[in-house]
């Protein structure tokens, strides 16, 4: 007998993280997958992209998000659509009364938040956003801040580097020019990477700490790609930051090619306090392996998928994993296992759409300092006050 | 033990080969015991390695972190686009750096016997630091 309690209904499909989602659930015995779904009027290739991730998965492909959000089986929606079509869908979801777990980040305007976190609150589901808060490094982090061993907290630093794409093709020599508020995200070949990574150390310290951000100054780059010159997206950003209470914060984010670490990327955070500082690493401590083996390299450039976005593309263009280096921090929960595991509790997630929504507030605090020079102040004026 | 003479050799060796082509980021912490000691002139030594190693001087530095509080970081921005950040904490001696180039990248993390062999700066940059120091805000 099946012990599957949970009816997860995928928003979007292949050419998503929604590919990574799917095989998380699907692993998970609580969990079976329904059906793929998106909004009705999405163009063609979107529609095939759907429908591949259907078909991968075996399980229908809904056309209509409205009449597969009519299903009784459904109980979760992984949310998976470009960040432009979040705010709408998820408000859709969420007042369909199902449980939310959700892309990063979140959403890219301030109203498109707002109304996520207000739906949730009247619906009273749960939410969750990927996040780096399931892993077993970000929970060592933690016990280091509450063992009360660095003294008190003095400042933090967190860099996550991503290392994928071909670098190298940008052209330098001048600082980017950042307009407010971002406009496109996500595109075939580029992602506004201050958001897309940037998300990740923004809510970790966020969760590590408990205290919102209270002010930034944010910088963003073209130093790697030219794709993202091109589509007038940043590759790389720097923020400099004060929590509520004025500790200061510095983070670097960004991706930086496929050969510029020895693996996937840095993913570390020096925690510094007044007694002693400390570094926690995604990435150490490590075995290094040395073999004969072929040097890795990097995977051919997929025509749909030029900077390495999706696992699917990367399967296709003959990715291989590097070796050199193996981390000892023991496999966590997955992220999704988090989220059910909430959910078999009844709490609600430590990256609820609520840290979530700060986060995109923090982002777009970022993008305005970047386009005005200025240090921006949270919260974030609202248009009707 | 290497010194911090060694690792900026190094690095600058690195640079000199362009193996990792037009370095466009650098982060550099360094922990010592006491890091209010000296404060000014560290940041300022850190301050003019990385505008050594970006090849171009500071355009503006802010600075993040009241100085009383032992762990101020220097944000410096560079009229090329790169960008860094030098910041100072509470720790056994040791080095934290990473250089970002576009073709890629240096990573350095040990232990250090000392900071005392921090490479001189000049007391335009030492001024320039004391006063965003002080006024917690942008020098240009």
């Amino acid at each position: 007998m099946s012990d599957a309690r949970y009816g997860v209904l995928l928003l979007a499909g292949s050419h998503t993280h929604q590919e990574d989602y799917a095989a998380a659930f699907a692993a998970d015995a609580r969990c079976r997958i329904v059906a793929v779904t998106d909004e009705a009027d999405i163009d063609a290739e979107r529609r095939e992209l759907n429908a591949r991730l259907a078909s991968a998965r075996g399980v229908p492909y809904v056309l209509d998000l409205n009449e597969a959000l009519r299903r009784p089986d459904v109980n979760v929606v992984s949310v998976c659509v470009p960040p432009e079509r979040r705010g709408r869908v998820i408000v859709r979801c969420a007042e369909a009364g199902k449980h939310l777990y959700l892309d990063k980040s979140l959403a890219p305007r301030l109203e498109d938040v707002d109304a996520i976190v207000q739906s949730v609150a009247k619906a009273g589901v749960r939410s969750h956003m990927f996040s780096f808060i399931s892993t077993p490094w970000a929970h060592h982090a933690k016990r280091v801040l509450e063992s009360g061993k660095l003294g008190t907290l003095r400042a933090i630093h967190a860099d996550t580097f991503f290392a994928k794409g071909r670098a190298g093709t940008a052209t330098l020599g001048s600082p980017r020019r950042e307009d407010y508020p971002p406009k496109r995200h996500q595109l075939v070949e580029a992602k506004r990477e201050l958001d897309n990574v940037g998300v990740y150390p923004i809510t970790l310290i966020h969760w590590l700490t408990g205290k919102r951000f209270a002010t930034v100054q944010g910088v963003t780059a073209n130093y790697f790609f030219a794709e993202h010159q091109r589509h007038d997206v940043e590759d790389f950003g720097v923020l400099a930051c004060t929590l509520e209470g004025g500790l200061p914060v510095t983070i670097a984010a960004g991706r930086i090619g496929w050969l510029s670490h020895p693996a996937g990327g840095v993913n570390r955070i020096v925690l510094v306090g007044d007694k002693r500082s400390i570094t926690v690493d995604a990435n150490a401590p490590r075995l290094e392996v040395g073999t004969d083996e072929p040097p890795w390299t990097p995977p051919a450039v997929h025509p749909r998928d030029p900077m390495g976005f999706w696992t699917s593309t990367l399967r296709e263009s003959g990715l291989r994993a590097k070796g050199h280096w193996q981390s000892l921090w023991p496999p966590g929960s997955t992220d999704a296992g988090y989220f059910l595991d909430c959910l078999d509790a009844g709490i609600d997630s430590e990256m609820s759409v609520i840290p979530a929504a700060h986060a995109t507030e923090v982002l777009l605090a970022a993008y305005r300092s970047a386009a005005t020079g200025e240090v921006a102040t949270l919260p974030l004026s609202r248009p009707n006050g | 033990m290497p010194s911090l003479t060694d690792l900026h050799r190094a690095v600058e060796t690195v640079l000199g080969t362009q193996r990792i082509g037009q370095p466009v980021f650098v982060r550099y912490l360094l922990l010592s015991g006491a890091p209010s000691e000296h404060m000014v002139s560290r940041l300022a030594a850190m301050a003019a390695s990385i505008g050594s190693w970006l090849g171009c001087s500071i355009q503006r530095a802010t600075v993040l972190g009241a100085p009383d509080q032992g762990a101020p970081s220097l944000i410096l921005h560079f009229p090329t686009g790169a960008c860094a950040i030098a910041s100072l904490a509470t720790g056994e001696p040791s080095a934290d750096l990473t250089v970002l180039g576009n073709h890629g990248a240096i990573y350095h993390q040990a232990a250090l016997d000392t900071l005392d062999e921090l490479p001189s700066s000049d007391s335009e940059l030492e001024h320039l630091i004391e006063r965003a120091l002080t006024a917690q805000e942008g020098a240009p």
